[in-house]
């Protein structure tokens, strides 16, 4: 008899985080990404001390390369495992899942090092712990994107080559990069199913005196949902998978 | 899944600790003391004051000086001095907050504005850098000091 959703979490998390510890080359450098780049914005931003909207920016892009490049070749580097585990009875929720739970955790180690860091040398404006949370959710989001790159190439070079391509309308359709006196209004609305945009409005908003609840709750809410939307992606993707290695 | 949760629950509490611990050991020299609140309250009437002398609305951009103050200040001259040009002649493109200092005693505060201008007239685009100050004013509230800005 197959073990239930719960038990296969759990078998699935212990053995997704001993191999992220076991490769300790391949963690150390991804923990050793936050603090390097927190360092060259330190660097960049150095002269400035009191944050600007572009310095918001780069930390909300950062964290979601972070979140992409650590998710985007965990699905299919295990193609053939997942096929196999498949026929045994893995289920694709738990699977994903157990991805989601150890990556947030790596996520999340490096958004803290980087919103510490930055914020050391240039005060973030506003609590710097919010800050840390909408930099996380935004890498939580890096996460989902990466998931679905992974769940949809058939193998990993493909997957990270293709990070480049999700990840660049994210960085162009944003206020940032044009302004909305100049941009269409299909622009707009594009921005509005982008991280970045949703990430950038949370710590834009949280510099100033009198912060609008809603438009914190709009921002994270917004960023919770594009994550969930790419998740159920991927869980239909791995459904198929799994469904095809059953058959 | 035990072990991820633990990992968790210690990874908050140490992004909790790191924050507080960064919050209680910045300040001296009298730069980046003051609370976050006022830090933000003088960067936002900087932003609604400069955006004011973007739109030449300069009886509003007036309102953030002291009541006493309103009466005498005169825009167009602060303009001038500013950026050493006619108010008719400036096209205010992008401003940004550089630098936002609050003294120790945390009733003075200073606001650096770079910005980028176009000279009209001479078709000459220029990056001038403004200081604005500011003092609390306990019936008022965050006040542009006018005699500081103007000189």
């Amino acid at each position: 008899m197959a073990a239930s959703q719960g038990e296969q979490l759990n078998v699935l998390c212990e053995r997704y985080l001993e191999i992220v510890f076991s490769d300790r080359g391949n963690t150390f450098l991804l923990l050793m990404q936050a603090p390097l780049i927190a360092l060259l914005i330190v660097l960049t931003w150095r002269d400035v001390d009191s944050a600007t909207d572009s310095l918001y920016y780069v930390m909300a892009l950062t964290s979601l390369w972070f979140g992409t490049f650590n998710a985007c070749r965990e699905v299919v580097k295990e193609g053939p495992i997942l096929d196999r585990e498949a026929r045994l009875g893995v289920q694709p929720g738990p699977y994903l899942l157990s991805k989601l739970l150890v990556l947030a955790l790596i996520s999340f180690v490096q958004c803290l090092c980087l919103a510490s860091i930055v914020n050391r040398s240039v005060p973030l404006g506003g609590p710097p712990l919010l800050h840390f949370l909408y930099l996380w959710l935004t890498s939580l989001g890096g996460v989902a994107l990466g998931l679905v790159v992974s769940c949809l190439m058939s193998n990993s070079d493909k997957a990270v080559g293709s990070v480049v391509l999700v990840l660049i309308p994210q960085m162009l359709f944003s206020e940032m990069v044009l302004s909305h006196e100049h941009s269409s209004s299909a622009i707009k609305w594009a921005e509005d199913f982008t991280f970045l945009s949703w990430a950038h409005q949370g710590m834009k908003e949280l510099t100033k005196a009198d912060w609008s609840y809603v438009t914190l709750a709009q921002s994270a809410f917004m960023l919770f949902l594009l994550t969930a939307g790419l998740l159920a992606v991927s869980l239909f993707l791995l459904t198929l998978r799994t469904g095809k290695a059953q058959s | 899944m035990r072990k991820i949760l633990v990992l968790f629950i210690l990874l908050a509490g140490l992004a909790v600790g790191v924050f507080i611990v960064a919050g209680r050991v910045r300040g001296g020299d009298g730069v980046d003391t003051g609370s976050s609140a006022d830090r933000g309250q003088i960067s936002q009437l900087s932003l609604k004051f400069m955006e004011d002398l973007r739109f030449k609305d300069f009886q509003h951009a007036a309102s953030y000086h002291s009541s006493e103050d309103r009466k005498k200040v005169n825009i167009p001259q602060l303009i001038e001095q500013w950026f050493a040009v006619k108010p008719e002649t400036l096209d205010i493109m992008r401003y940004e907050i550089q630098k936002v200092d609050i003294d120790s005693t945390g009733k003075r505060g200073r606001v650096k504005v770079k910005t980028v201008v176009k000279i009209l007239n001479m078709n000459e685009i220029k990056e001038p850098e403004i200081m604005l100050y500011f003092f609390k004013d306990p019936a008022e509230g965050w006040i542009m000091e006018l005699e500081s800005s103007l000189h």
